[in-house]
Order: structure tokens, then sequence, then C-alpha cells
């Protein structure tokens, strides 16, 4: 029988061989099984809409999160259409894509706050003093 | 044109599709975000084509296209000769997608479409241009810096600002993530992963 022989850092070529062997059709199965789960997503999406609708939604939402990247884009495209400045208009999209999802919020509380202050300076400086006038406004601010 | 599987991914000619990015492929077709990942897609595919176009008329050979999850890399068959030239072909990808979104906003397609491809085209032009490897403004960054120092010295420059920047982004990343929009992560460890993959 025929001996190989092989250095430290380098194994027999019998060893060598065996192991590329070994990593070339792990990453052949990889990309065997990445072709079919694309051939399977393609088949099902197109022949089987209704019961994949169901897992599309859950994918859909976990990939886009808080983020309409589709509205960001074409909201950038149209500023610029539109003669809008570019800086302001990158601006916007960044704040649209990478802001935190509580920053939609916030932004709407002042434009409320600013009613409900306007109303409050609006009736006492009208108020003429009355308590009971003063409990009747109070009370639903309260409820 | 010749067609294999083999470990590197799915081969067609010099263009090489990853296992990972059929993948991805997969699963952003199934969830029907299919005008965005089409307006991205060809965006990408048209700023791919700049740098193939410049390297032809520089004499650069290019040794295959690579897709994979991290991202479109160009194989190249050797260094550029000048800090200029790496300056061009690593321009010219980004000046392809300012050029084709100002086509898009000036042409007469259905006003979504060329909306969402002008803004896809522009900020992927724009987000090329950082100065963080592996994008296309850390070689301009590098090209400029080769052709006023030595090369060690612009190639440890440009690392070291990239690993900088790519490190400023965690932090605001991670608040941004914990507040409910993991976007910028996301965005920050793929920059990270894309160096660590290259450098493999």
């Amino acid at each position: 029988m025929a001996m190989t022989y092989g250095t430290k850092n380098h194994p027999p070529r019998r060893e060598r061989n065996r192991r590329r062997s070994a990593t070339g059709l792990g990453a052949l199965a990889q990309l065997l099984a990445a072709v079919g789960l694309f051939l399977v997503c393609f088949v099902g999406k197109t022949q089987f809409p209704q019961q994949t609708a169901v897992y599309q939604q859950y994918l859909t939402e976990a990939l886009t999160g808080t983020t309409d990247f589709q509205a960001a884009f074409s909201a950038l495209g149209e500023e610029l259409a539109q003669g809008g400045d570019p800086l302001e208009a990158v601006g916007d999209w960044c704040v649209a894509v990478f802001a935190p999802a509580e920053t939609a919020v916030d932004e709407a509380l002042p434009a409320a706050a600013n009613i409900l202050l306007s109303e409050e300076v609006q009736f006492f400086l009208t108020w003429d003093g009355d308590a009971a006038a003063l409990c009747a406004h109070l009370l639903p601010i309260e409820e | 044109m010749s067609v294999r599987f083999d470990r590197r991914g799915l081969t067609a000619g010099r263009v090489t599709l990853t296992a990972d990015f059929l993948f991805l492929l997969a699963l952003l077709l199934y969830t029907g975000v299919g005008p965005v990942l089409g307006c991205c897609g060809l965006a990408a595919a048209l700023h791919e084509m700049g740098h193939i176009l410049c390297c032809r008329a520089l004499g650069v050979p290019v040794r295959r296209l690579r897709l994979s999850l991290v991202g479109a890399e160009l194989d190249l068959g050797g260094r550029c000769r000048s800090g200029a030239e790496e300056c061009l072909v690593a321009l010219a990808g980004p000046l392809v997608n300012l050029l084709t979104a100002a086509l898009a906003l000036a042409s007469p397609l259905p006003g979504q479409l060329r909306y969402l491809f002008a803004g896809a085209s522009l900020m992927l032009a724009l987000f090329n241009l950082l100065p963080i490897l592996p994008l296309d403004g850390s070689r301009v960054l590098h090209g400029a810096l080769s052709a006023l120092c030595p090369l060690d010295r612009a190639d440890r420059v440009t690392a070291g600002l990239s690993r900088l920047l790519k490190l400023a982004l965690l932090p605001p990343g991670a608040w941004c993530a914990a507040l409910g929009n993991p976007s910028l992560l996301v965005v920050a460890v793929w920059l990270i992963l894309s160096e660590q993959e290259r450098n493999v």
C-alpha cells in the first residue's frame, strides 16, 4: 500500500482533496437549497396566492416595519421633480427611513397641543370670573 | 455563455450569484416589495455598468462581478495604475446613478415610477459616495490620498477613517432600533459585515 506524507502545515494531498471536496459539496448544497427556495417562492406566489398571502403579510411587516421605502423614495423623487432643495429632500428621506418610530407621533403632538392651548387662552381671555362656568369648562377636559 | 454551479455560486459568464443573494432575492420577491426591488435593482445594475465601462475605457481588466448578500463586488484583474485612475473608476458608478436620476426626472415615464427610480438612483449614488469601506467614496479617498502620500499610508488612513465612521453609526443605530426603527443599525452592521467578507 502506498504511503503519502505531509508536513505539519500541509497535510497529505489526499487529505487536502478530501477537505476541498467536502467544502465544495457544502457550498453546492447551500446553493441548490437557495435556488430551490427561490423557485418555491416564485411558484407559490403565482400558483397559490391566497395561501401565501398570510405569510407574505407577516414577512412584509417584519421587513418594512415602520418604514415605507417605496413612499420615501417616491417622495424624494417628487420633491426633486418639483424643484425642491436637494439637501432638504435628502434630509427628509433620511428622517423618513432612519428616524425612530416615535418621531412621527411626536411631530403630531405639538399641533394638537397648540390647538388646545389656543382654546384655553381664548377661554380665559373671555372668562368673566364665574366659578360655575370654570367648572363646566374644566370638567370635560379632565374627562 | 456557460452557466455552472460551483462553490462560488451560480455563475453565468463572468457574473456570479451567491446562494445568500438568491435567498434574499426570493425573500424580497415573496414579500411583494416588487416596485422598490425593481427600481433599486436597476439602479444597482446601472451603477455596476458604470464601473465596468470605465474600467474598459481605462484598460483595467474586470475578472468577475459577484452578487452576494453584502452587495455587488467587481473583481478587478489588478490594481489601478494610479490614484487618478482609481478615483475615476470609483466615481463612475455614482455618476451614472446621478445621470440616470436626472434623466428619469426629465422623462415622460408615469409619475410614481420615475420618482421612485430617481429617488432610488440618487440615494444609491449618495450612499456609495460615503468614505466608508467598501463603498466607492472610500476608493475615491484612497485614490486621492495615494496621489499625495505613500500607498501604505493611504491604506491606513482610509481603513482608519472607515472604521471610525462605522463605529460612529452604531450608537445612533442602536438608539433608533430601541425606539422601533432598526434601519440605521442594519446599515451599520451591513457595512461592517461587507468589509469583513471582502477581507476573508
